[in-house]
């Protein structure tokens, strides 16, 4: 599994600037991002480069950071790929609680990252369809 | 039977009164001492003898109960006569977890009753009037009292009901309302969506505002009164002993008579608890004199208020309070109930199954509608990854203070770093 870190954000004029800001003096490099958004507040879903240090020094900063497991699924790059992990799911009353895709920089692979209720059995569904887990430390590697 | 005539007692001599609270202050003060344990515990602490009360002035002599006492108590500790001979049970807002539970037996309602009444009455109220009673959960006694006692003198009663604004302004207009009862906040929020929608003051029946729940401010009456073409009256009560109409103005519109016939006021300074200099500016304290299932000793209101020691050209003898702004005890007014931090707090950690460490709160005062904002910080112990779940949680806290309130609660999930200075839990008015 490949941790994700989850950052609490009011939907306030330069709250998302503020904590890009933090995370780039900290030489911090975002892979991929997610903005869940109500009208009052947001949850940010990262995946960074050093997941630990990018928590440490948004926690310095005064944010609420929480470290969440996701998995991140390699699909296959063709029209339907996305939709047969989905199916998968379906079929296997597995739950998905949010995913979004992450920037691959190799071309011909596509990555989503998904939280899935309940992980485990999201996760054996995943293996049992032999479909490439990624590990923190490849993503990161990327 | 009724100790007094209502009416008459209105007028009676100021030297008659006094010496008629003192008999009944001395009958209230056995009785609680010797029938609630609270007080006699109260009073031995304090040394303080039932006996030694020879004066309306050595009531100083005696201790103060206060609101968090009331709650203490919960549900029948403080009532002074068997549960058997109760015959209404109330409950109010507490300060903490528990509300404050009176009781009251039929003479208690008798009274209470007339009481009203003769507010009711002195602002005009009569068998030809429609009263709309608009009242939010928090103050629901109030609003069965002047169903009660507008009911009693004759008069078409539409009763509480916690109904949108729009469908309050339409049963203004349509049921061709003459008296409406709320509190102030209430009746310009009112004003303001009539007047925004159009409508002719002159076309409306209403010309009676009975206003409770907060203290009048000349400037707010004056706005009423010149935008909705009518006369305003202030009343003043008590919502852990209801009700409404405990003091209430005459004619002159000039304070409010205290109704001296059943309670003894005093003014003290809420710092030292001695009585104030006549005419100063203090906290109301009251002592009942005719409550037989609920007596109050020195009960300490946290209301602001100076006596008016000249005589009403109106020629009642009840002698008249100025009721100001700015409470004297940590509750805030919302909407004309009274809101102390440690409720909110409490409730919030019940539905949230923990104590949150970040918090403020906010009265929001609008055009149109008002209650109390409620922050909430989010730490790692409130926060969560999914969305869901911290809608959720916004949802059931404002849900359960909107309940436990009974004023509209709204819940904004805040960052720690954006929520002002810590030692401000409660921050200024929005508006």
């Amino acid at each position: 599994m490949a941790e994700q870190i989850s950052v609490f954000l009011e939907n306030k004029a330069g709250r998302l600037a503020e904590m890009a800001r933090i995370l780039a003096d900290a030489s911090i490099n975002i892979r991929a991002l997610s903005l869940a958004d109500t009208s009052d507040f947001g949850v940010l879903r990262l995946i960074v480069n050093d997941p630990e240090k990018a928590r440490t020094v948004l926690k310095d900063n005064g944010f609420t950071v929480r470290r969440t497991e996701v998995a991140a699924v390699e699909l296959e790059d063709r029209p339907g790929g996305l939709l047969a992990v989905l199916d998968l799911m379906d079929d296997a009353g597995v739950n998905i609680e949010y995913m979004y895709a992450y920037a691959s920089p190799r071309g011909g692979r596509a990555v989503m990252i998904f939280r899935f209720d309940p992980m485990e059995k999201g996760l054996e569904v995943i293996e049992k369809a032999g479909l490439p887990l990624m590990e923190g430390t490849d993503l990161q590697a990327w | 039977m009724l100790e007094t005539d209502v009416k008459t007692g209105q007028y009676m001599d100021p030297a008659q009164r006094l010496q008629r609270q003192l008999e009944l202050l001395q009958a209230t003060i056995n009785r609680a001492h010797g029938t609630v344990p609270f007080y006699k515990n109260r009073f031995m602490e304090n040394r303080a003898e039932p006996s030694s009360v020879e004066s309306l002035d050595s009531i100083g002599r005696l201790p103060f109960t206060y609101r968090k006492d009331l709650a203490e108590h919960y549900p029948y500790g403080l009532f002074a006569v068997p549960l058997r001979d109760i015959v209404r049970i109330h409950t109010a807002p507490g300060l903490g977890v528990h509300p404050v539970v009176s009781g009251y037996t039929r003479q208690d309602l008798v009274i209470w009753r007339e009481i009203a009444t003769r507010a009711l009455s002195t602002a005009g109220l009569g068998a030809s009037d429609i009263l709309q009673i608009c009242l939010d959960p928090g103050l629901a006694n109030w609003g069965r009292d002047y169903k009660d006692a507008a009911e009693a003198l004759g008069a078409s009663v539409i009763p509480l009901t916690s109904l949108s604004m729009e469908k309050q302004r339409m049963i203004l207009a349509d049921y061709k309302t003459s008296v409406l009862s709320t509190t102030p906040t209430f009746a310009v929020q009112l004003m303001n969506t009539l007047l925004a929608s159009g409508v002719n003051p002159n076309e409306l029946a209403l010309r009676t505002l009975v206003l409770a729940g907060e203290p009048l401010t000349p400037e707010t009456r004056q706005a009423l009164e010149e935008g909705l073409h009518l006369t305003a009256w202030s009343h003043y009560g008590l919502s852990e002993v209801p009700g409404p109409g405990l003091a209430f103005e005459c004619e002159e519109h000039h304070g409010l008579h205290l109704s001296e016939d059943h309670f003894l006021a005093e003014i003290v300074d809420p710092a030292s608890g001695t009585p104030v200099p006549e005419g100063e500016e203090g906290e109301l304290t009251l002592t009942t004199l005719t409550t037989r299932a609920f007596p109050l000793i020195r009960f300490r209101t946290g209301d602001r208020m100076r006596l008016i020691p000249e005589p009403c050209p109106c020629g009642r003898t009840l002698r008249r309070v100025q009721w100001l702004p700015g409470r004297l005890d940590d509750t805030v007014l919302i909407r004309g109930v009274k809101v102390h931090q440690d409720q909110i707090l409490s409730h919030m950690s019940r539905v949230l199954s923990l104590v949150p460490r970040h918090f403020r709160f906010r009265p929001v005062r609008g055009e149109t509608a008002s209650g109390l904002e409620v922050w909430l910080g989010v730490d790692n112990d409130v926060f969560s990854d999914e969305v869901k779940i911290l809608e959720g949680r916004v949802q059931a806290v404002s849900a359960a203070l909107s309940q436990e309130l009974g004023v509209p609660v709204s819940v904004r999930l805040k960052e720690t770093t954006q929520m002002g200075p810590e030692n401000q839990k409660w921050m200024p008015e929005a508006l």
